[in-house]
């Protein structure tokens, strides 16, 4: 039995080893050609190891005045609108989840019809606008309040308790608000870590939002601010590059400015990592073996 | 426990709404808001006319992609909107989103006083619904303006006699059928195998990239004959050997798109299918993207490549080379070269039609548009784009016959001296107007060899070209179905797959023009002409 | 609980509508909990929801979206009256499926193979590294793709040097199709995989070791165990899958197609947009195309959903 288990795990550990190794390779080439020249990007796009290291591109990045502007902004954003968004979600969830109650049932159907149904983009634009929030971070945040995704996903993990649990609590008189605090929430912790992850990243990564709503140049997000910054080195292309890139053209280059933006994208959410991890990657002892 | 969580929670929820109240009150950016101006302050003499244009303060709102550059330098605020007398409201677009931008505004009916247009479909819906002031009928006022404006294709723009918005153009000539594209080429390689002169005619063209090849000077792997992605690939060849710049053709009696006449296109598609045969265009062309062909060469992994360029871009484009490749002179190594000629031996030109660039809300009134025209006009003038382009003599540059020297202080970011666009970036209002490709010309910034290079070249295709228009009125006829479909989008993916392929390049031709008829084009060009006899009855 | 007599028809309405009440009563939380969701519904989803018959008129910017005129079903004919849409139907279907057999199961083994690892820091260590694709966009990927794959690329040149013929990779249709699957894969499995883990988290580790007290070996209790635990999980993705078919994938297909391959390549919504953008995108139009989109996914969706209920499944709804 022992020597069956070694086999598979070798396997196991030799499979999951190739493909972190596939994984990690055109990450880790990204990241190195964001440290070099464009010519030598062109010679060596696949390269291993920076040649012609320079950092110019995060140089740039980082020059541009409203960068720790821009990341505040996303701060603000990601932390308030997971927050708000998981309040939503995880009510909504829960209510929902209670289908032997009257309305609920009408409630999903209208829930579900959002999924597919939407105004396009006049009218939720008019309807932004209308509400005041245009130029506002608050139109980062509120409209996307609730993905029907995430909830759906949240409302079937509250399904998944076993009913004797909540009925024992309502035995002991609890309604339902003591329960969802007390009983239900402890139960999915590992979906809730997730949808918590699955927003923080939506709404870090939030651009087009911003493009649309967002006028003034201090309230912009890290991710737009970013975007510009791409097609502002891009240039007009039949005006030519604008003079003072032309000169760094060869070591702040568009798609170097492209691959240094993934870090901004990266290491902030594997900050956020550690704590959510031990949520839903429970070591689980399968087998006998201990320890 | 759960009271520390509870108060946890109400901690969070009055940080988060505290941190967004902080949010909206912070006040606008110095350099987005919009710039005061003392009222008044008199410009600098710009005109001696006894009713003084500029003596009111009008607010003009600008949507344009240069927006945040405006506002934040002597040269806009010291100088433009003193001499202007205007208060400016700066609504934020980019490049990259102006076009949803200005459609979203437009259908919230808040199109900016000054707006750039995302399209000439748009520009006729959104005159035609009432959304744009019209230019007034009598420009004496602007002078430069209305010389600008004199050019055959405008008039198509005009509805019910008037116009809405005024074109952008290459330069303040808009009647010029030069288009500046120049193939970068590798002169040292060029001339290692044998070749003193650039050649004039295709063939020979494809013969010296072979023999590069074959030399491989500089011992590369992978070497790229000719780079590109499609459009650089396929445009010189199209403009030289075919009529497709021409826009429409009478083809058996029916009005249809050059690309049509097969037998007109063939000859040039079976050079290219040659060509990649031959191995000298790239065989990643279909994949790549455009800026490719500058980068391939540049890095030294490509013999060469078409760009469209002006005079300041060859410079630019040198000093890059220089600086990727540690070394090598530009002189020695670049060279830039008109593309092959026609069948005909002559090089062909085509008098393309203007674009509508940028228009006015009718929310204007007639003295915002007065002032706003006087602004464009200036920046048409002589005067203008010496200002926008080197600034104030004395001041930012001097010029002594030729030798031009740049006083601007040093960048503490760079260690060298400011450029005149690191400097006064709202410098780019410029481009409202034209993409001053003809200021590259005569630029004393430009070393002279290279507008040397770009006006002999211009000179000789002006003198030696076969002349076409483009049959603007034909192409632009509005039908319904063509302002619905763009079905000829995929037609150049025929001639990417006829020139990479192999089969009978008739048989695939023909399969590529029954595509595109049932893409959408049979209706749209039924229409079409049915529309076209009827003007004619 | 019915009433065994007949008293239940003849209950005063007072009375029934007082059961009604005390009922929703003790459930008040529910409802209160709901207010502020629906509240986002109502404001943010149903108040633009008129928005949906511009597909229906023509919209003119100075007339708005209510008082545009009327055409009626004139944007669907001009949609279903090219024969290439029905191709580029097809197409997006084609894909769709392909990746609802090829993609939807990977997670789900990544998923479980990850589980089988019993170091904690090396568990923890490949899930952080497999998330890292999601990051980068679809535009940095398609480059290096193309640098790999492409007709000049790092496996080309490989063939070249072994003297292997090299027929184009990106440029033919099957292989194509693998790359695009293979590559959305690669970016999507390991943060595709994180709910799925979180779903193992919540089985019943006691279900584990009474198993193993039965003599279950790995692979069984895996089958046994683990599986049907986590298959309420893979019916609500599966079936969210469903509902998502006609879109299949814009911002990668759009990056990585080319010429050669678009004919079989080409979904709904880079065909609509090559064909509109140079023209100006009429919003009528557009919303055309995806109300037609949506319709035919929420259809999908309702389906499955059915089909789950049929298999004993909870379902979306």
């Amino acid at each position: 039995m022992s020597k069956r288990l070694k086999l598979s795990k070798v396997i196991i550990y030799s499979v999951l080893g190739l493909l972190a190794l596939i994984t990690i390779y055109p990450f880790y080439t990204t990241i190195i050609t964001s440290m070099t020249t464009q010519a030598a990007y062109m010679r060596n796009p696949l390269m291993l190891w920076p040649l012609d290291f320079n950092l110019d591109a995060y140089e740039y990045v980082f020059h541009n005045s409203n960068i720790l502007t821009a990341f505040r902004n996303s701060l603000i954003v990601s932390v308030g609108g997971t927050f708000y968004s998981m309040i939503l979600t995880v009510s909504a969830a829960y209510a929902l989840s209670k289908t032997h109650v009257r309305g609920t049932r009408l409630m999903m159907y209208l829930v579900v019809i959002t999924m597919f149904f939407s105004g396009g983009l006049i009218p939720t634009y008019l309807n932004i606008k209308n509400l005041g929030l245009y130029n506002s971070l608050w139109s980062l945040v509120l409209p996307g309040g609730i993905s029907t995704f995430y909830m759906i996903i949240m409302k079937n993990a509250f399904m998944d308790i076993p009913k004797e649990l909540e009925e024992s609590a309502y035995i002991d008189g609890a309604n339902d608000l003591v329960i969802l605090f007390r009983v239900m929430l402890p139960l999915v912790k590992p979906t809730l870590a997730c949808i918590v992850l699955f927003y923080a990243v939506d709404k870090w990564n939030e651009w087009y939002a911003a493009m649309l709503y967002i006028q003034d140049k201090l309230r912009q997000p890290l991710m737009y601010v970013l975007r510009t910054m791409v097609t502002k080195i891009t240039g007009n292309p039949q005006a030519g590059l604008d003079a003072q890139m032309m000169e760094k053209a060869q070591t702040v280059y568009p798609v170097g400015i492209q691959k240094a933006t993934i870090l901004f994208t990266i290491v902030p959410i594997m900050l956020l990592y550690p704590f959510l991890q031990r949520y839903f990657l429970k070591g689980i002892m399968v087998g006998a073996v201990k320890g | 426990m759960k009271a520390k969580k509870c108060w946890a929670l109400i901690l969070a929820v009055l940080l988060t709404i505290g941190c967004f109240s902080a949010c909206a009150d912070t006040p606008a950016a110095s350099g987005a808001g919009s710039s005061t101006v003392a009222a008044g302050e008199t410009s600098t003499a710009v005109n001696t006319d006894e009713t003084d244009p500029f003596a009111e303060t009008v607010k003009l709102s600008i949507g344009f992609w240069g927006s945040e550059k405006l506002g934040g330098d002597e040269l806009w605020n010291d100088y433009i909107v003193p001499k202007f007398n205007v208060d400016f409201d700066y609504i934020q677009m980019d490049f990259s989103d102006y076009v949803e931008k200005v459609r979203l505004l437009a259908a919230s009916d808040e199109l900016p006083d000054i707006c750039v247009s995302p399209g000439r479909t748009d520009y006729f819906s959104y005159s035609e619904q009432g959304l744009l002031k019209a230019l007034p009928d009598d420009l004496s006022d602007y002078p430069e303006l209305e010389a600008y404006l004199d050019t055959p294709s405008l008039p198509f723009y005009y509805i019910d006699g008037k116009l809405y918005g005024i074109p952008r153009g290459g330069g303040r000539n808009l009647n010029n059928a030069f288009a500046g594209s120049f193939y970068m080429v590798r002169k040292d390689w060029m001339e290692q195998a044998g070749y003193e002169e650039f050649p004039t005619e295709w063939e020979e063209f494809f013969t010296m990239a072979q023999d590069v090849m074959a030399l491989n000077p500089d011992g590369i792997s992978n070497l790229v004959g000719i780079a590109g992605s499609t459009t650089e690939i396929l445009d010189p060849m199209k403009s030289s050997l075919s009529k497709i710049g021409e826009g429409f053709q009478l083809i058996d009696g029916q009005w249809a798109p050059a690309e049509f006449n097969k037998e007109d296109n063939i000859p040039w598609l079976e050079l290219g299918r040659k060509a990649y045969q031959m191995g000298v265009i790239d065989k990643n062309f279909a994949l790549d993207d455009a800026s490719v062909a500058k980068d391939k060469i540049l890095a030294g992994q490509a013999f060469c490549g078409m760009l469209y360029m002006t005079a300041a871009d060859m410079q630019s484009l040198a000093e890059q080379f220089e600086s990727a490749n540690p070394g090598k002179s530009a002189e020695e190594c670049i060279g830039f070269y008109l593309p092959p000629n026609g069948f005909d031996g002559k090089p062909h030109a085509i008098y393309s039609a203007v674009n509508i660039g940028t228009m006015f809300s009718a929310k204007m009134s007639d003295e915002q548009m007065d002032r706003t025209l006087r602004f464009i006009d200036w920046i048409l003038t002589d005067e203008g784009q010496t200002m926008l382009n080197l600034g104030e003599k004395d001041k930012d540059y001097t010029l002594e016959g030729e030798t031009f020297t740049s006083l601007l202080p040093e960048n503490p970011a760079t260690g060298k001296q400011y450029t005149y666009e690191e400097k006064y970036p709202s410098c780019i209002i410029k481009q409202l107007v034209t993409w001053g490709g003809d200021w590259a010309k005569v630029s004393p910034t430009v070393d002279k060899t290279y507008r040397d290079i770009y006006n002999d070249a211009e000179a000789y295709v002006m003198e030696n070209a076969t002349y076409a228009e483009y049959n603007y009125e034909v192409a632009w006829t509005k039908t319904d179905a063509m302002s619905k479909w763009n079905y000829m989008a995929d037609f150049e993916q025929g001639f990417v797959k006829i020139i990479m392929g192999t089969d009978n390049i008739g048989a695939m031709y023909d399969s590529i023009i029954e595509d595109t008829l049932a893409k959408g084009g049979k209706q749209a060009l039924a229409e079409l002409n049915e529309v076209l006899a009827a003007k004619t009855e | 609980m019915k009433a065994v007599t007949g008293e239940k028809q003849s209950a005063p309405f007072r009375e029934r509508l007082g059961k009604e009440w005390r009922l929703c009563r003790n459930h008040k939380w529910i409802y209160l909990l709901m207010i502020l969701p629906l509240l986002h519904f109502v404001i943010f989803c149903y108040v633009p929801m008129y928005g949906v018959v511009m597909a229906f008129k023509d919209y003119k910017y100075n007339l708005g979206v209510m008082q545009s005129p009327w055409i009626g079903f004139q944007n669907f004919e001009l949609l279903f009256g090219m024969p290439y849409f029905w191709k580029v139907f097809r197409n997006t279907i084609l894909i769709s499926l392909g990746r609802i057999v090829f993609e939807f199961p990977m997670p789900i083994i990544l998923a479980l193979v990850l589980n089988e690892v019993t170091n904690n820091k090396l568990k923890r260590f490949f899930q952080t590294v497999f998330t890292f694709p999601h990051f980068i966009s679809w535009v940095v990927i398609s480059g290096i793709i193309i640098n790999i794959f492409g007709n000049s690329g790092m496996i080309s040149s490989i063939c070249e040097a072994l003297g292997v013929p090299f027929g184009g990779i990106m440029t033919e249709t099957n292989s194509f199709l693998a790359l695009l699957f293979g590559s959305s894969i690669w970016k999507s499995v390991g943060w595709g995989s994180i709910i799925y883990l979180a779903a193992i988290t919540g089985i019943d580790t006691e279900l584990y070791d009474a198993a193993a007290v039965d003599g279950a070996g790995r692979f069984q209790q895996l089958l046994r165990i683990t599986i049907p635990g986590l298959l309420p999980t893979i019916v609500v993705m599966l079936i969210l899958n469903c509902g998502n078919v006609l879109n299949a994938g814009f911002d990668q297909i759009f990056n990585l197609y080319n010429p050669l391959v678009m004919e079989n390549v080409d979904i709904i919504d880079t065909y609509v947009y090559r064909l509109t953008f140079a023209e100006g995108g009429s919003f009528s139009f557009s919303t055309a195309v995806g109300l037609f989109k949506s319709v035919i996914n929420c259809i999908l969706l309702v389906s499955v959903n059915r089909i789950a209920h049929k298999a004993g499944h909870q379902g979306i709804y």
